[in-house]
């Protein structure tokens, strides 16, 4: 910007200078200027003397530490409002006053007890009825589902009747086996192998119909009769007992090392007493022969 | 502002170096007055109590007290400007009264109720610049830096008071007959 040089002062016009002058030349009098040092000097006193009686007024009431207080305290409030006022508005159901945790507690803590179904209140009835009950109602349906299972049971024995049927079976043939009745004995055991193919007497009734078959004499069936049970797991504390029975049919068989074989691994699984007297009597005659 | 500056400024040293020139500027500001030692009073309890906020680095002690008095000033100039200029007429009238050369002062004080009167009716903006240019005789660099504004500005407010202050004053004397 162009330097420009100070104008020439009204107070050296000839029209307007007399009436300038006079009131640039006018000076506050000297008297009144000391009167105002003094009442500045009296009042600078006492600003003093109500400012800082002690520290603590000093740093509490000074305008640094309000400018810096007041703002903060301000701060401090629009923040928490703000803040509780968003939960409330986002989440209602979470922000709870505590007087209804309080409640809450109290229910968590005691529940209430379940209404009686006779104090509840009845379901509304409709008015039409829907298509699914007006083409099968359910009542109905339920009603052919008891009949289908109570003739289920009519045409099946139930899980004891079944067990008891077995039971009767095997006593028949264990008590024709007694009496020596081997048909008699053999057809009762093929009947409960008839009709319980799996049933829990399968292995007991195995090993019955071998020891009939043996007794019997037809020693080729006892032994492969027996052949299928030993790795049965049902039997396996019988298992000595099966090896020495097998031992026994290969000795009629005359089949002495299966016989001796039979007879060493009733021994060796722990056979004991007369039967394990009977197995080595069974491996001498096997070595004889 | 560091501590050892606050400590160097003195009220007192102060006031014996700018309280003649505040009292005039004050007294053209808003007139005369009884208010002119409240304000003057004023300008220097404020300094007083600021004086730790006073930066030397960034302006002279007669800026920072002329910024103080025109603040006050201006505040006056809002808040009572009618009764501040009955009073003025009244303690001028007293002042002239109470002169020792009565014939000659009154027709001083007439012309100077005249002028205040007259610099009454300018911008307060116009009036500080026109009073320390004017009156004061102070140069535009140093009003510039007084009043914090650019040079330009000062120019710029001192040709629109002076054309106001001229068309008033020819007014007021053709009305008062003194033209």
């Amino acid at each position: 910007m162009k330097e420009i040089e100070n104008p020439e002062r009204l107070i050296h016009d000839p029209k307007l200078g007399k009436w300038l002058r006079p009131a640039a030349d006018r000076m506050l009098e000297p008297e009144r200027l000391s009167r105002c040092a003094q009442l500045i000097q009296q009042r600078l006193e006492e600003t003093s003397q109500a400012k800082g009686s002690s520290w603590f007024d000093r740093i509490f009431w000074s305008r640094r530490m309000m400018r810096a207080v007041v703002p903060a305290l301000l701060l401090i409030s629009i923040s928490v409002g703000a803040t509780y006022l968003i939960r409330v508005f986002r989440e209602p159901e979470k922000v709870k006053p505590p007087e209804a945790k309080a409640v809450l507690v109290k229910i968590k803590h005691k529940p209430r007890p379940l209404p009686r179904l006779t104090d509840l209140p009845e379901p509304p009835k409709p008015d039409k009825p829907s298509k699914l009950v007006r083409r099968r109602p359910k009542t109905l349906k339920v009603a052919q589902v008891q009949t289908e299972a109570a003739e289920t049971v009519e045409s099946h024995t139930s899980p004891q009747s079944q067990l008891l049927e077995q039971l009767r079976l095997f006593k028949k043939a264990k008590s024709a086996a007694d009496s020596a009745d081997v048909a008699g004995a053999l057809s009762a055991l093929d009947e409960l192998k008839r009709q319980f193919p799996k049933g829990p007497l399968g292995p007991e009734a195995g090993l019955l119909r071998a020891r009939i078959l043996y007794q019997a004499g037809h020693f080729r069936q006892a032994a492969q009769c027996i052949a299928a049970l030993i790795d049965d797991p049902s039997l396996a504390g019988k298992k000595a007992h099966l090896f020495r029975l097998l031992g026994d049919c290969h000795v009629h068989l005359k089949e002495c090392e299966a016989a001796r074989e039979a007879f060493r691994r009733a021994l060796g699984l722990g056979l004991s007493g007369t039967e394990a007297d009977e197995a080595r009597r069974g491996i001498k005659k096997c070595t004889r022969q | 502002m560091s501590e050892s500056a606050s400590e160097e400024l003195d009220v007192g040293s102060l006031y014996v170096e700018y309280g003649s020139f505040l009292s005039r500027t004050i007294e053209r500001l808003t007139g005369a007055g009884g208010h002119v030692d409240d304000l003057l009073q004023e300008t220097f309890v404020t300094a007083f109590r600021k004086r730790k906020s006073y930066d030397r680095t960034r302006a002279a002690p007669a800026t920072w007290l002329y910024g103080i008095a025109a603040n006050l000033c201006r505040r006056h100039h809002r808040s009572a400007k009618r009764l501040a200029t009955l009073k003025a007429k009244y303690v001028l009238e007293q002042v002239g009264q109470a002169q020792t050369r009565p014939d000659q002062l009154a027709e001083e004080a007439q012309r100077v109720q005249m002028v205040y009167e007259v610099m009454q009716k300018l911008p307060f903006k116009q009036r500080e610049v026109f009073s320390l240019y004017e009156l004061e005789a102070l140069d535009g660099n140093a009003i510039a830096s007084m009043l914090g504004i650019p040079l330009g500005t000062v120019w710029t407010r001192l040709h629109h008071a002076r054309q106001r202050f001229a068309k008033l004053m020819q007014t007021r004397l053709e009305k008062e007959g003194l033209a």
